[in-house]
């Protein structure tokens, strides 16, 4: 994908989560709107920071996207992935056998999955950064 | 692995930024490799060997658990 539809779906991607956190406040959900928002602004700044940092590699000479990088992020994926499967697998094992009859709210469920998701990565990803 | 790779850039008095700048890498992957806690490609390996004008061989160190 070139760097230009990157930008583009980015951009696309934060106007939609902010649309949406405007929408929500508007209905009432305060909490969740400004939640969405937030992320969407969290992203944005996180994102100029860390293309601050790469342009200053880059003006150095050095390569901030190297084999070690991928490598990191490889192991860090197959970690997560394992890391989930057990996880989940002992969350439905347990609560199939312990837990009481609950109703949830599918989609609150899967963004609390979505959410251990991501940082079980960035844990992953900060550990083998530290470690190899 | 280990490697001779903090030896050889000492002697030709580089730093590990001017190795990195010159084989393509961050500085966070010469530091690594030094350390030995990251083992390079065969491309990064070949390319830090013509760096110093050395084998592949001789700048990266095979040990007994890596041969098995």
């Amino acid at each position: 994908m070139i760097d230009k539809t990157r930008k583009t779906m980015f951009r696309i991607t934060i106007t939609i989560l902010t649309i949406l956190g405007i929408w929500q406040i508007y209905q009432g959900e305060t909490g969740f709107g400004v939640g969405l928002i937030s992320a969407a602004v969290g992203v944005s700044a996180g994102k100029k920071i860390r293309q601050s940092k790469i342009r200053e590699l880059q003006a150095k000479g050095l390569n901030p996207f190297d084999e070690r990088v991928s490598f990191i992020a490889n192991k860090a994926a197959m970690a997560t992935w394992k890391t989930i499967v057990l996880l989940m697998a002992v969350f439905i094992l347990l609560g199939s056998v312990f837990g009481p009859q609950i109703s949830v709210n599918p989609y609150n469920f899967l963004g609390f999955w979505l959410a251990i998701v991501v940082i079980v990565y960035y844990g992953y990803y900060y550990y083998y950064s530290r470690t190899c | 692995m280990e490697n001779r790779l903090r030896e050889m850039r000492e002697d030709k008095g580089m730093t590990q930024e001017e190795v990195a700048i010159r084989v393509g890498v961050s500085r966070q992957t010469i530091i690594s490799l030094e350390k030995g806690r990251y083992n390079p490609s065969i491309l990064l390996a070949y390319r830090l060997a013509r760096l110093f004008e050395s084998s592949i061989e001789e700048l990266f160190l095979l040990d007994k658990k890596g041969a098995e």
